[in-house]
């Protein structure tokens, strides 16, 4: 691959150029209900080429390699005659030469399990799911994903690396009389397949959860203090900061480069995050990024000031930064674009007692089911439980939470010493040809308390 | 098809479908040109029924030799299908397609996004202007053992501009999108209504927490439209997972809502005269004066449910739209009947509310149940007049409580887009006699 790569590249007159092409195993198996949805493996292939000519960029996705000189041509000419356009040009930041090659190695590798014993795991689960009291229906799935990547640019850079992924996700539904309910189950997010068997245990909770669920009433609207469950915080950092820290989404916006600027105390001085590739044996963890930067540890906050931010290349030029290492594509054919890694707040000194016992009215909200992140940020969280005089009380459904960026990380007052690093995550980011989701990220974080959160309600 | 052909031989059933795109997207941000794109790639999906059980296999083209391998081998496992693959009927061709569209180069589209750019920058000096200006076309083709051969061309050409409101950075601001099969061109008065909306994001100004009327824009009706996919959807009917299951023939919606579900309206810009699985389309009401009158099924929830596929398979989740993504019922054109008074007369009528032009959180809220709670975008309405842009305020509902209670719905509609949190469809302005707000 590496020649073809080489080759597409020589004699392009831009001023910079970079061509990935990915070769993909998958396998993918869907259960809905009792039936099997889907269930398939395959092989897709694809590429993606960017070229820039005096600050325009112009890039492309095809999917043979053997096209892959000729839509190299092209796509440097298109940059050339953009480049007459151009009034505000792209600069990159620089980047050491690659040229070396990462395989990946892992302890139970997916691709050695027979399609037949993954079929029958998920259907473990699955009959286990279905057996469950006031269960209607399930839907499960198994997806593990290899992905062999070859890089190269103009600069020199040459690499050839891999990545490995597999995962249960199951959704599991409810009625009880007018009641639906869902409750979710997620285990895996690694190269390791191991860590999808024996799961019973993970299961039985969220099937527990969802028990509890299908009683609950709808949560009441308003402000109120919260703890956030680890699981929780790790979706409130991703969504409230994390998103803002990639810097293409703060690079055209004045008002946030300003407030984002290095230094500026942006949170509560009790909290610090970073965000970390390096981890071994995360779903966020990778040796390379798909600019062909080497991955590294980069502190996002440090004390409740800014300490950095995830860059491109493109990113790195515009705010006079360091690259990070983050630029990344989710799938053959896309164009990298910045996102987080396996994003981390580091623990703090209180206990998950004390925040409890620290709220008179409010809730202790658990899981993430999704979110959206602006200056204003939104996430769902799987259930929550009401908090009266220091105590736990009985659990509310339909939780969705609002805030501030800038007001709601002031407004951690406490954070807790008790850390999780999660296994399954997911996140979507739009690009130019649709949203990149990918399940290779991932979160950690403790217990948070924060002293005011706004929660939607019908009833309030 | 040479794959189909290979297929029927060692499968009792076959389905190949085949995706071919091209697109160009040209991107101003900041008032400068900052990214020519082009795409230029081809997808396949085989699906075999071998002993009754279902394998599938993708690809980027039929001529790949291990996809009907990895297919069979996907089918040696599960328990047996219900259903069987499309079968050939008679299907009426519809224009997806226009050349001219399918023409238009990246000068032609970086031509049009600079006019757009000087004439608002004409106009109000000190904006900031990000858009794109997009055209892809291609061509879709099924085919399966049992008969169907269908195949058509499409294009589509979109045209998408944010003006961000001055204090807020470029994170939230004006926004109007044009899109068509045919190409598109902003007209002076549709730029005026940007700008007009522009104004309106001046300052932020928060409703009280309570109960308001909403007006909700075309683009924001998928509040309606996704929440409702998760009820209609033949899958969740048949598990009896969805609401709606024992509802048909009953007023679960207001009477002034007529929903067809119709991916052959000339408007529509995902016009398309079969679905995924190759089963024709039609016109149908769905929602007929507020009354239930039928559910969104593709090939295996009919099965389940007894009935023919109402043509309503899709390849797409809420997020995608990849070719590995297995057919499940979702809207192809969800097409509401407008009202009789323009939005601006709506707009006019509201004392005090909110006009939404879109939505963050919809999809961590329990759909299923018409059970929403999103971050609402868009402006604070006082004396019939937008006063500010909203910030921190929360809607919250059911969708089969709010939407009995529709005040007015407009005349004028506005096609939407198929893609993450979007149906493809035709919708007006529709305003609700009130909802819960709450402002943090």
């Amino acid at each position: 691959m590496k020649e073809k790569l080489l080759a597409a590249l020589k004699n392009l007159d831009v001023d910079y150029a970079d061509i990935r092409f990915d070769e993909e195993r998958k396998t993918q198996i869907a259960l809905n209900g009792p039936q099997v949805s889907n269930l398939a493996t395959f092989s897709p292939r694809g590429g993606h080429v960017r070229a820039y000519v005096n600050g325009a960029k112009a890039i492309a996705s095809f999917s043979r390699i053997e096209d892959a000189a000729n839509i190299a041509r092209q796509t440097a000419a298109a940059a050339r005659a953009a480049a007459n356009h151009i009034t505000d040009p792209i600069r990159l930041a620089s980047a050491p030469i690659v040229k070396k090659d990462f395989g990946v190695t892992t302890p139970k590798d997916p691709r050695a399990v027979t399609l037949s014993e993954k079929h029958d795991l998920l259907e473990h689960y699955n009959q286990i799911a279905l057996a469950a009291p006031d269960v209607i229906t399930t839907q499960l799935y198994y997806s593990d994903s290899y992905a062999h990547r070859g890089y190269a640019n103009t600069d020199g850079s040459c690499i050839l690396y891999e990545h490995l992924i597999s995962h249960i996700l199951g959704v599991l539904i409810g009625r009880r009389g007018d009641a639906v309910r869902r409750a979710v189950f997620a285990v895996g997010g690694s190269s390791d397949y191991s860590r999808l068997a024996e799961r019973e245990d993970v299961l039985e909770r969220s099937l527990a959860e969802l028990d509890e669920l299908l009683s609950a009433a709808p949560i009441t609207g308003g402000s109120y203090p919260i703890v956030l469950d680890p699981y929780g915080s790790g979706v409130f950092i991703h969504e409230a900061f994390g998103h803002r820290s990639e810097a293409d989404l703060t690079m055209d916006n004045p008002m946030l480069r300003e407030k984002l600027s290095l230094g500026s105390q942006i949170a509560t001085p009790i909290l610090t995050v970073y965000d970390d590739p390096t981890l071994p044996g995360y779903g966020g963890s990778y040796p390379v990024d798909d600019e062909g930067v080497l991955a590294r540890r980069t502190p996002l906050i440090l004390k409740g000031r800014v300490a950095g931010r995830l860059h491109s290349r493109e990113t790195a030029a515009a705010f006079e930064e360091q690259v990070t290492g983050n630029c990344r594509a989710s799938d053959a054919g896309f164009e990298p674009v910045i996102r987080m890694s396996n994003t981390i707040i580091e623990n703090g000194t209180s206990s998950l007692d004390d925040m409890i016992a620290s709220i008179d009215d409010g809730y202790y909200v658990a899981g993430g089911a999704g979110g959206q992140g602006g200056i204003d940020f939104t996430f769902g969280a799987h259930w929550a439980r009401r908090i009266e005089n220091g105590k736990l009380k009985e659990m509310v459904s339909d939780v969705n939470l609002s805030g501030n960026l800038f007001t709601t990380l002031k407004a951690i007052s406490m954070v807790g010493n008790d850390q999780l690093l999660f296994e399954y995550c997911d996140c979507g980011k739009s690009s130019f040809d649709g949203v990149q989701m990918t399940s290779r990220i991932s979160a950690g974080a403790p217990h948070l308390k924060i002293d005011h959160v706004t929660i939607g309600g019908a009833a309030t | 098809m040479k794959l189909l052909t290979q297929a029927r031989e060692s499968a009792d059933q076959a389905e190949v479908f085949v995706r071919h795109r091209k697109s160009t997207l040209v991107r101003f941000a900041k008032n400068s040109l900052r990214l020519v794109a082009d795409r230029d790639t081809s997808e396949c999906a085989l699906r075999v029924v071998q002993q009754g059980q279902l394998g599938a296999s993708f690809g980027e083209s039929p001529d790949q030799p291990e996809l009907l391998r990895d297919a069979l081998s996907a089918a040696s496992f599960g328990q047996a299908i219900p259903f069987r693959f499309a079968e050939r009927t008679n299907r009426e061709n519809v224009i997806c397609y226009d050349r001219h569209t399918a023409a238009l180069t990246a000068e032609a589209l970086i031509e049009l996004g600079d006019g757009v750019r000087r004439r608002v920058l004409a106009a109000e000096p000190d904006a900031v202007v990000n858009l794109h200006t997009l055209v892809e076309s291609g061509m879709r083709h099924i085919a399966s053992s049992e008969g169907v051969d269908a195949e058509e061309a499409f294009s589509r050409m979109e045209l998408l501009v944010e003006l961000p409101f001055p204090s807020r950075g470029t994170d939230i601001g004006a926004a109007g999108r044009l899109t068509s099969i045919h190409p598109v061109s902003a007209s002076d008065e549709w730029i005026e209504s940007l700008l007009e909306q522009r104004h309106w994001g001046n300052n932020p100004s928060r409703p009280s927490t309570g109960r308001w009327p909403v007006l909700l824009t075309p683009y924001a009706s998928n509040l309606l439209t996704l929440a409702l996919a998760a009820g209609l959807s033949g899958a969740h009917v048949a598990q009896g997972a969805s609401p709606l299951a024992d509802k048909v023939g009953q007023q679960i919606l207001s009477q002034h809502l007529t929903i067809h579900e119709n991916p052959r309206h000339p408007n529509l810009a995902f016009r398309r005269s079969f679905d995924d699985e190759g089963t024709p389309v039609s016109s149908r009401p769905v929602i007929e004066r507020g009354v239930l009158r039928g559910f969104l099924t593709d090939l295996r929830t009919s099965a389940m449910l007894d009935c023919p596929s109402s043509g309503s398979a899709v390849r797409r989740t809420l997020f995608s739209e990849k070719i590995e993504d297995a057919p499940s019922p979702g809207w192809l054109g969800a097409v509401i009947e407008p009202g009789d008074r323009s939005w601006r007369d709506l707009l006019a009528g509201i004392e005090e509310g909110l006009l939404v032009t879109h939505m963050l959180g919809l999809h961590s809220c329990n759909l299923l149940q018409g059970q929403y709670t999103v971050q609402a975008n868009g402006f604070h309405v006082r004396n019939g007049v937008p006063v500010g842009y909203l910030e921190r305020t929360m809607l919250s509902g059911n969708l089969y409580e709010d939407f009995l209670s529709i005040r007015a719905i407009s005349s004028e509609r506005e096609p939407t887009t198929q893609g993450p949190l979007s149906v493809a469809g035709l919708a007006p302005y529709l305003l609700l006699e009130s909802a819960q707000i709450t402002v943090g």
